[in-house]
């Protein structure tokens, strides 16, 4: 098997050679990128037919468009004719699109419209209904977030979510649904891209450490993590884990903590609005509402909630990527509050955020370390909370404590599967199996005593 | 607008002078000093990048990315967090530079203010290896408060570049 050296899922181990190898790292392209739904974009930055927006699925640009049936279609971003780069702006509106090349036309439907002197220089042997753009294999929308797949055989997105898709529900499905404020800020960080997919899914152990000194300026009740001097107390939150990688955490009283001092308002706002997802869903996830999120839909788009980031580790590399940076809120919040949210998640998450040039070392170096041969030999510990994990018969997915790796050991699970070669029907027929090897040491724990 | 009107050679030369101070304070890490003595408690301070789209401006939305958009709380949230010794990030001491050129100095409909261009790079080295240069262009207004000093009131700082070449931008522009 091919993960075997890489990654041992019922011990909570992983091969440092996986944040550096390209060998490695070409293999992930051809399993785990080419299998995955990968994010794109949202709804709400093309509301209008003909909007679209440039988005990256790993190398490949897409060309993501509203269609005048309203619909959403994803076309490769090159022209059919010599393969020039098709569009050369990351947003906008148009009819269609016309190569700067030679000037073939294509429809906003990807059709290709028209050939300058087509009938005098083509002749018979052209049959211009062939050769218009290349559609992506899928793409879908869950709650306005757009996803593709390139693999033709992937379940639907929904699927795809699956468990996570159920907690999704409590913020993504609120009347008039979720907003993206403007297009994304767009950095480079020296990291393979698990780096920080893996810190979003379930890293709540690095907060008071690493953010020590924006978490003391605030102050208050987040103030008491500074240092990892105690731990926080049980039942602060907590962390869980799915059978496709994704992961997420809720710390439930300290929610929009980071945009307290710009959007004051917003406490009150999840107050108010709390009984109406009650009402919708239920208790625990109207709970959640109001909470603080941490999340990573595997494999590389992670956002927090409560804070507002959502973020696209887009990989160039087996140890660079480019992130992408988002601020989204409610849609009928006022205006006013939206804009202030737009600056607080620019202020905190973005390329000059107070909180995300204290990630940025960590992410770097935990990859270029690698760099060395006898050091990438080495390998990661992620066993926080092994053997607590809980198979709890209200909650989709496995759950752990709020500080353990439970969401690490879910993602490379998934991750070490796809690695060696499952397809989607191999890994739909394996049902709930997937629990089995993460609950190993709870299991032995329980027949121990 | 009514067109501006270029400041004199003694102001020309204050405008540089504080500019030039101010390079100075952001490189040796003296953030303090600047925001107490050299901005205005009014003041709004800008990072911008924007997205690249067609010439003709068609589409929704705004182009615009707020890397910062700060005012004095947000920007004293800034220092202090330096100040805290736990910004894991400036051990050891990064290397900053701050090139200012280009300067152009204008009088603003009010006496006590200037509208002031100019443009600058910056150099940032840190950790041996690391290396990155950022390359913007600026739009200030300075006042002249009660005491004769010049105290930054707005600045626009325009990134020449969509994509931040970097993990952050960790220093003032």
């Amino acid at each position: 098997m091919y993960s075997e050296e890489l990654i041992d899922v019922e011990n909570g181990i992983q091969s440092k050679k996986i944040f550096w190898e390209e060998g490695i790292y070409h293999h992930e392209l051809e399993t785990v990128f080419y299998r995955c739904w990968l994010f794109l974009t949202h709804e709400s930055l093309v509301p209008e037919a003909g909007d679209f927006i440039v988005a990256k699925m790993v190398d490949d640009e897409v060309i993501v468009s509203r269609q005048k049936d309203g619909s959403i279609q994803g076309f490769y971003n090159y022209c059919t004719h010599r393969g020039n780069q098709l569009c050369p702006y990351e947003a906008g509106n148009a009819r269609g699109f016309q190569c700067n090349y030679h000037g073939w036309a294509f429809g906003l439907d990807g059709s290709l419209q028209s050939v300058p002197f087509k009938e005098q220089a083509y002749r018979k042997h052209f049959d211009q209904s062939k050769w218009g753009l290349k559609k992506v294999a899928k793409i879908e929308s869950y709650n306005g977030f757009i996803f593709a797949c390139a693999d033709g055989d992937a379940p639907s997105l929904r699927e795809y979510l699956g468990e996570m898709a159920w907690y999704l529900d409590a913020w993504t499905n609120v009347p008039g649904g979720i907003e993206f404020l403007g297009p994304p800020a767009r950095s480079i960080m020296r990291a393979n891209w698990k780096a920080p997919a893996e810190n979003f899914v379930g890293d709540a152990y690095h907060l008071g450490w690493t953010h020590a000194s924006a978490l003391s300026v605030i102050g208050g009740p987040v103030g008491g993590l500074v240092g990892n001097d105690e731990p926080p107390p049980e039942g602060i939150g907590l962390q869980v884990t799915t059978k496709h990688g994704h992961g997420f955490g809720c710390l439930w009283d300290l929610g929009p903590t980071l945009m307290s001092d710009t959007v004051p308002e917003i406490w009150q706002w999840k107050q108010d609005h709390t009984p109406e997802i009650e009402e919708r869903l239920d208790a625990w996830r109207a709970r959640t509402y109001s909470g603080q999120w941490n999340c990573t839909l595997f494999p590389n788009c992670s956002f927090l909630y409560g804070t507002n980031a959502f973020k696209l580790w887009n990989p160039i590399g087996p140890n660079e990527i480019e992130v992408f940076t988002w601020a989204f809120a409610e849609k009928r919040m006022p205006e006013d509050m939206k804009k202030r949210i737009h600056s607080s998640v620019h202020r905190t998450f973005g390329p000059a955020g107070t909180f995300e040039s204290d990630d940025g070392d960590n992410l770097e170096y935990c990859t270029q370390v690698n760099r060395g041969q006898v050091t990438r030999t080495g390998v990661m510990n992620a066993q926080m909370g092994l053997g607590e994990e809980r198979d709890d018969p209200n909650l989709p997915g496995l759950v752990g404590d709020y500080i353990s790796e439970i969401s690490h050991r879910g993602m490379y699970r998934f991750y070490a599967e796809l690695l060696d070669g499952a397809t989607w029907d191999d890994i739909n027929i394996s049902g709930d199996l997937w629990k089995e090897s993460l609950m190993k040491a709870t299991r032995q724990d329980q027949e121990s005593v | 607008m009514p067109p501006l009107s270029v400041v004199n050679t003694h102001t020309y030369y204050e405008i540089q002078c504080y500019l030039h101070h101010e390079a100075r304070l952001f490189d040796n890490e003296e953030q303090r000093e600047w925001l107490d003595e050299l901005v205005d408690p009014e003041i709004r301070y800008q990072v911008l990048v924007t997205q690249e789209r067609s010439r003709d401006g068609r589409g929704s939305g705004s182009d615009t990315v707020y890397v910062y958009d700060d005012g004095k709380d947000e920007l004293d949230f800034r220092v202090k967090q330096f100040e805290t010794g736990m910004q894991w990030m400036t051990n050891p001491v990064p290397k900053l530079r701050h090139l200012i050129t280009n300067i152009e100095g204008f009088q603003c409909e009010s006496d006590n203010e200037f509208r002031v261009y100019s443009n600058g790079m910056i150099y940032r080295s840190r950790k041996v290896y690391e290396e990155n240069i950022f390359v913007f262009s600026r739009d200030d207004i300075l006042r002249r408060g009660d005491d004769n000093k010049l105290r930054l009131l707005r600045r626009e700082v325009l990134l020449d570049q969509r994509l931040v070449r970097s993990k952050n931008m960790l220093f003032f522009i």
